[in-house]
Order: structure tokens, then C-alpha cells, then sequence
């Protein structure tokens, strides 16, 4: 056999050399980065990952934070900005290997939803970390958005102080409203829209009377508007929404398709008056109609500063708006922006602490959001005027802490904070308020009615509603409504129980 | 007699010719809608949706895009360069690896092509090689993450391998009698003999690294490191992201002006897929006696 032993050795050592010349190849590159910053004894790094538009001049404005915070409180950040579209990938992959960071940005339903990560494991409990390392956060933020962070008794996660509430309205084009001497300060109903939707149909045919911000979403929206005025939303979203009745005290929940089908019907209304495109039901983006203030008004959340916001939005035109129903604090408001500690965090107490600055040091939040003035940021008369093209201008509060303690922007009003915390304050809230849902139970179910659902969108436009609807019914019914009602039912009695309600 | 038999030839031929011509058509369909649709108007483009023709002729999208080209210059830069050193790299080790496991006289062959072939069927999986990535080998944000792993495939390392054995066997007994080392031999004659397989893999490497964005996605987070691919998948994915919030409504803020337009997305896939349209003639040449490679094994 071995005939050339001499050869065959040779061969087995190239193929040995090719494993050895492989491995400097991959290690070549690797020496540098990760001994990079030797973290001294007093200042503690803290890798804090959040969601938005990455920042090219991040470095020089992290560079100046770093200062004030090693002054200050000893800390330093890392931060990572890694943008919506990959955040959800990326957090997932970073938490499922155990990678170590401290921070990261956390939501209900949006982006590396927490309900799911608090399960795994993935963040720690706060309760006595916040008690013995940053109890200045329990004055800064309300109670409630604390206990609306609780799972299972804990608090997981530091909610971002912002607008709380929902309450539902119409913006209309202030030019639109003069030229056609709308009385828009009294509307109280949907109704009292109808003289100004039908002189925009008649008289603009370059215009749509009524748009929603997202096109797909706009009957859920009108149903929710319409539903929120006498019911409370316990758990689901969208067509699948469970509630329960207004004053009702034995706290019987229900998906009200009876009550539900009325407000379809009414949007089908709405549309057969020809206030709503007639092409809604495959109309996938409308945003370049929306940037463009095509829509005479739009259904949204009525909120201080709106107007202003919107017409930045929409075209630069002046707004008025009008709110429809009562401010309303949902029951899991507060969770849609959190920021939470990993539970791979090698130093729990830096990042909490870190938490309690992003929420109650002014300068250093402002900083960060809007860089360093007089390179990224001008401020004229209180306002904050961005240098264009300066690399950092991250505008994102709501993300890192404390929406209330950031400058006001050019075009923002002045006391919007202000007023918000006010209603935020007043506003009705949930009576189940911290009562979260969890879903695993009936997953199946959710998945089955979510198809449905999305089979049967825009209900109220087809002309055949009644069968549509009826349709619809026995598709939910047949995708397991009653059992995810069932489970909805008992989770949330023994929450009740738990919190001394019932 | 002679013309009705060629009727007969013909006919099946003019069927097959036209169920191929049309499913062409079809395959070159899509490509066709993104094309139109780059050059169309964004607000036209959301009222009339895709159309074969531009409903409303416009440049903005490729204006857009070569205003300021500087990013979109530094990702193709990105692309050229990992494809370049993955297809230069990965041609150098896995004709090394086959050459020495076509060879007879090779010791451990047998373990070798185990070890070889058993990655075609078992991998990691993604979470242990991210934890190779990241934490063993700190790769996160190098040009090693995007080259490294991506040099040796061992079904390709196969195709090579069953080349080198179609080889005459004489060819390397005369070089060796004449003094040749295993590396002369390699090198001489072995690679020269072997273009067809090589520029098929070398083709089949650059396409797959061409379109890889998943690499970018995990391990890049440096926005001047990122490969075109993963760009235009970031921001494909920004816009369903961003339209998710905004179908919750609530308490976040999103900013519709930060969608971009289905237009300049279209035309960001345009640019991006432009080069490999003009790379695959050049290739074809070889391409299709290199597909027969390993089809008939002696």
C-alpha cells in the first residue's frame, strides 16, 4: 500500500499546514478590540444598546457625555444605536448567546418585547437594585409606571417617562377649515365631522377628506376610538381585542363582536360617503400622500404640541385638532418604551445607576440626544435648532429616559412637557392598570385569529357586511375566540384577586 | 419522407421552445416590475402600484441616490473587497484541501474527507458559531468575520476533489519522476488543468457572497463596515419596522418622513445588482462545462 511513504508523509503535512496557516488568518485581526479599554478602579463602563438611526459623530459626543459622567458619577457609557430594522435580530442574538451588555431598550409589543425576555430570563428583577443603588428614580417617576412594569410581582424593566394616555381625535388642515368655515372647536362626535368631510369631497378632488397615519391600521383605529369611550382593553390588539364593560364590576371579559360589528358598520359609512380613499383596501403605504398633506385630517392620538408635530409631518401646513374622547391611561401605557438591566450584566448596580441618570440629569440626557451645542445644535430663544450634516442629532428621548427633561425642538410648543404631564396625571386610568396578559397558553388561538383577522380587514367597506361579518364571526369562533376568552377571564381573576380587587 | 420526418422533430421542439419562452418571460418578470418600478414617481408608485411601464417616468430615486454616494460608494467598496479576498481566499483553500484529497497516495484521506464532508451535514447552528464569533474570537466588526468563515464549503471542496480525481494519474507519476514536488505538481499542473471547476466556484463563491446580508446583519453594527446587501435589507426592514409602530399608535413617536420610498429602495436593488449582471457573461464560458463536473465518475 504505502508504496511512496515518503510522499505520503509530504502530503499529510500540507494538508496540516493548511489547518495551521488558517488559524493566524483568523486570530490576525482579533488582538486588538477587546483589550481596548482597561476599565480603571473608579470609573465603571456600562454597554447600554438602544433602537434608532445610528449616529456617524457619535464618538465626539459620547467623548464629551464621558466626561461629565466620570465627574459625576464614576460611570462611562458605551453606547450602541443599532436601528429599528435590525434591533429585534440583533438584541435576540446577543441575549440568546449570553453576550454581556447592561442595558438595553425594551417594548410591549414593538421591538425585543419584554414580556417574552422577562420569561427567559434575559432581564434582572429591579425592585432592590433600584432601592439600594438609584432610589432618586422612585421620586422622579410616578409610581404607576412602576407597577405597570411588574410581572409577576417584579419590576423587570425602568418604563421612559412620556405621554401616557390615548385620546382620540381629528387633525384638520387649519386652511381647509377656514376656507370652508368649519366649526371644528365644537365637534363632539364622529357626526359633526360630516359637513367638513363633505365639502372636501365635493370641492378638493385632489384631496382625501380623512386619513388615518397608518393606512392599514385606519378601521382598527376608528374602532378603537369608538370602543375606548365605554370599554376597557384587557389583552390582544386590533380586530382581536378583548375588553371589559365600563362600571362593570364583575370585571366580565369579552370580545363584544356585537358592539364591534356596529363601529365597522359605521366606518363602512364612512367610506360609502366617499370620506375615505376608495382604494383603502389595497392601498399598503400612503406615506408619500401623507408627507405631501394630501389628507384634509387624520384620525390619531390628540396630544399638546400635536398640531405642531403634525405639521412637520404633513406637508408644512397649520393644524388645528379636536379630541373625541376622554384622556385614558391604558393598562400597559407605560410599557412602550423601557429600558431594562441583562441579567448578563457583570455590574447591576453601574447599570441602574446609569438608568437613574439617563432620567434625572438634564445636561447629560440633552447631550445625548441632541449632541454637543454649538457643533451638532444651536439654541435659539429655548429652542433647540439643528446644524445639518454635523453627524449627531439623535432626537430620540423617549428611548433613553426622561421625554419631560429634553429641550424643546424648533417647531415644538412652548410648555408641551408640561401640559402632557399634567393630563398624564389626570387622565382616567386602566382600573386593571399592571394587569399584563400572558399569551402562551393560548398562542395557537392567537395565531389562528390573527389570520382571520387579516383575511377580514376593512370589514365595513365591502357592500355584502352583513354576511362578511357573520363570516367572520364563525371563522373566530372556529380559531378559538371563547377558549382565549377563558383564559384571558381566569388570568386576569386571579390578578384581581392577587391585588385585592374583587 | 425526409420533411415529414423533420415535421415531426419540429413540432414537439416548437412546444417545448414556447413553454420555456414563456416561463423565461416569467422568470424575468420581477426583475422587470423592479426596474420599472425605480423609475417611477413614489406618489404614483403608491396610488397605481407596480407596473411593467412607469406609470409616471421619474429619476428622483437614482438622484437620491448619487447625490451623495459617499455611502453607498464605501458599501460597494465593502462588497468588493470581501467578495474579491472570500473567492481569491476560499479558491486557494479548497483546491488545496482537494488536490490533497484526490490524491491516492495521501495518508489520512478517508478521516480528512470525513472531517470535510461532515459539515455538509451537521453544523453549529447560529447561536454556538455567534458565540465563536463574538466572544471567542472577537470578530464582531471585522473584515475577518465576513472572509474567515466563508473560505471553505465542503460541497464545492467536493466538486474540486472529483476534478482533480477525473485527472490522469500519469500526469503526476512523469512530474514526479522528473523531480516535481507535490507543490510544483499542484500548482503546474494540477490548478492549470483545472479552470473550468475553478471559475465555476469561484462563481458560485462571489454570487453567494455578492448577496450575503445575513453576515452584516449579526456581526457588523459599524456603518462604515457594512456590506450593500445588508443595507438595503436595513433599510427594507426600517420601513416594516417603522410601519409597525405606527399601526400600534400609543406612545411612540416615529417620524413618517424617515420611510423611504418604495422607488428608492428599488433603485438601491438595481444598483446593487447591476455588477453581477455584468460579472455572469463573463463567466458563462466556463461556467457550463464546469456544472458537468463530477457527473460522470469514472
Amino acid at each position: 500500500m504505502s508504496k511512496h511513504p515518503k510522499h505520503s508523509w509530504r502530503i499529510s503535512l500540507m494538508a496540516g499546514l493548511l489547518a495551521v496557516l488558517m488559524l493566524p488568518m483568523g486570530c490576525g485581526q482579533s488582538g486588538g478590540s477587546s483589550s481596548g479599554s482597561e476599565p480603571s478602579e473608579e470609573v465603571t463602563t456600562v454597554r447600554w444598546i438602544t433602537a434608532g438611526t445610528p449616529q456617524t459623530g457619535m464618538d465626539a459626543v459620547l467623548e464629551e457625555v464621558n466626561k461629565l459622567l466620570a465627574e459625576r458619577y464614576g460611570l462611562k457609557l458605551q453606547l450602541e444605536i443599532y436601528d429599528y430594522g435590525s434591533y429585534d435580530e440583533k438584541m435576540n442574538m446577543i441575549i440568546s448567546s449570553g453576550e454581556e451588555f447592561d442595558v438595553c431598550f425594551t417594548t410591549q409589543s414593538w421591538l425585543n418585547k419584554y414580556q417574552p425576555n422577562v420569561s427567559r430570563g434575559a432581564f434582572l428583577a429591579l425592585d432592590d437594585l433600584i432601592d439600594e443603588n438609584a432610589p432618586g428614580l422612585r421620586e422622579v417617576l410616578p409610581e404607576f409606571l412602576f407597577e405597570q412594569a411588574r410581572v409577576d410581582g417584579a419590576i423587570y424593566a425602568v418604563p421612559n417617562y412620556q405621554i401616557c394616555y390615548d385620546s382620540f381625535g381629528f387633525m384638520m388642515r387649519k386652511d381647509l377649515v377656514e376656507k370652508y368655515n368649519f366649526d371644528w372647536e365644537n365637534v363632539k362626535t364622529v357626526e359633526d365631522m360630516y359637513p367638513f368631510w363633505d365639502a372636501i369631497r365635493d370641492n378638493e378632488p385632489d384631496l382625501y377628506p380623512v386619513g388615518d397615519l397608518s393606512i392599514q391600521a385606519f378601521e382598527d383605529d376608528f374602532v378603537a376610538m369608538c370602543m375606548i369611550q365605554d370599554y376597557y382593553t384587557v389583552a390582544g390588539s386590533g380586530a382581536s381585542s378583548f375588553y371589559i364593560k365600563k362600571g362593570d364590576d364583575s370585571y366580565t371579559v369579552d370580545w363584544f363582536p356585537d358592539v364591534v360589528k356596529e363601529y365597522r358598520a359605521k366606518f363602512g359609512e364612512l367610506y360609502d360617503k366617499g370620506y375615505i380613499r376608495s382604494d383603502i383596501i389595497t392601498m399598503q403605504d400612503d406615506s408619500a400622500d401623507i408627507t405631501a398633506g394630501k389628507y384634509a385630517s387624520r384620525l390619531g392620538i390628540i396630544k399638546p404640541g400635536g398640531e405642531a408635530e403634525q405639521k412637520q409631518l404633513a406637508g408644512g401646513y397649520d393644524y388645528v385638532q379636536v379630541a373625541l374622547t376622554e384622556p385614558f391611561v391604558n393598562a400597559l401605557a407605560s410599557r412602550a418604551a423601557m429600558n431594562a438591566v441583562s441579567s448578563s450584566s457583570k455590574h447591576p448596580e453601574a447599570a441602574i445607576r446609569m438608568i437613574d441618570v439617563m432620567n434625572s440629569d438634564k445636561e447629560i440626557f440633552n447631550m445625548l440626544n441632541f449632541g454637543i451645542e454649538g457643533v451638532n445644535y444651536t439654541m435659539e430663544n429655548g429652542f433647540v435648532k439643528e446644524i445639518p450634516d454635523s453627524g449627531y442629532f439623535f432626537n430620540s428621548g423617549w428611548a433613553l429616559g426622561n421625554q419631560f427633561n429634553a429641550y424643546l425642538v424648533e417647531g415644538q410648543q412652548e410648555g408641551v412637557w408640561e401640559e402632557t404631564m399634567e393630563i398624564n396625571n389626570n387622565a382616567e386610568v386602566s382600573p386593571i392598570s399592571g394587569f399584563s396578559f400572558n399569551e402562551e397558553a393560548v398562542s395557537t388561538e392567537m395565531a389562528q385569529m390573527s389570520s382571520v383577522t387579516s383575511e377580514y380587514k376593512f370589514l365595513g367597506v365591502y357592500d355584502d357586511f352583513e354576511t362578511r361579518f357573520e363570516e367572520f364571526r364563525t371563522k373566530m369562533e372556529q380559531a378559538g375566540v371563547e377558549k382565549y376568552k377563558a383564559e384571558v377571564q381566569s388570568q386576569l381573576d386571579a390578578w384581581l384577586t392577587a391585588n385585592g380587587k374583587k | 419522407m425526409n420533411a415529414a420526418m423533420n415535421n415531426i422533430k419540429k413540432h414537439p421542439q416548437y412546444t417545448i421552445n414556447i413553454i420555456s419562452l414563456i416561463y423565461s418571460a416569467l422568470c424575468l418578470l420581477p426583475f422587470l416590475l423592479v426596474l420599472s418600478a425605480s423609475f417611477t414617481n413614489e406618489h404614483a408608485l403608491s396610488a397605481n402600484g407596480f407596473r411593467l411601464l412607469p406609470s409616471e417616468f421619474d429619476l428622483t430615486a437614482y438622484e437620491y441616490i448619487f447625490k451623495s454616494p459617499e455611502k453607498i460608494l464605501r458599501s460597494y467598496g465593502v462588497t468588493i473587497f470581501v467578495t474579491a479576498a472570500t473567492v481569491a481566499g476560499g479558491l486557494l483553500f479548497m483546491s488545496m484541501i482537494g488536490y490533497t484529497l484526490a490524491r491516492t497516495n495521501c495518508r489520512f484521506a478517508r478521516p480528512l474527507s470525513f472531517y470535510v464532508f461532515f459539515t455538509l451535514l451537521f453544523s453549529g447552528g447560529m447561536v454556538p458559531s455567534y458565540i465563536l464569533m463574538t466572544q471567542v474570537l472577537d470578530w464582531k466588526n471585522t473584515y475577518a468575520v465576513m472572509i474567515v468563515p466563508s473560505l471553505v464549503y465542503a460541497f464545492h471542496v467536493i466538486m474540486i476533489r472529483t476534478f482533480f480525481q477525473k485527472l490522469p494519474p500519469a500526469l503526476f507519476e512523469s512530474a514526479k519522476i522528473d523531480g516535481a514536488n507535490e507543490f510544483l505538481i499542484f500548482f503546474r499542473i494540477a490548478l492549470p488543468l483545472s479552470v473550468p471547476v475553478l471559475t465555476t466556484v469561484a462563481f458560485f463563491t462571489a454570487m453567494s457572497k455578492w448577496n450575503d446580508w445575513q453576515t452584516g446583519l449579526l456581526y457588523i453594527t459599524q456603518e462604515d463596515m457594512e456590506p450593500l446587501q445588508y443595507m438595503l435589507y436595513r433599510i427594507e426592514q426600517n420601513i416594516q419596522s417603522l410601519l409597525t409602530a405606527l399601526s400600534q399608535g400609543g406612545g411612540i413617536t416615529v417620524d413618517v418622513r424617515d420611510i423611504p420610498g418604495q422607488n428608492l429602495l428599488m433603485a438601491m436593488a438595481v444598483v446593487a445588482a447591476g455588477p453581477m449582471l455584468v460579472v455572469f457573461p463573463f463567466f458563462q464560458k466556463y461556467f457550463i462545462s464546469g456544472l458537468t463536473v463530477g457527473a460522470v465518475k469514472g
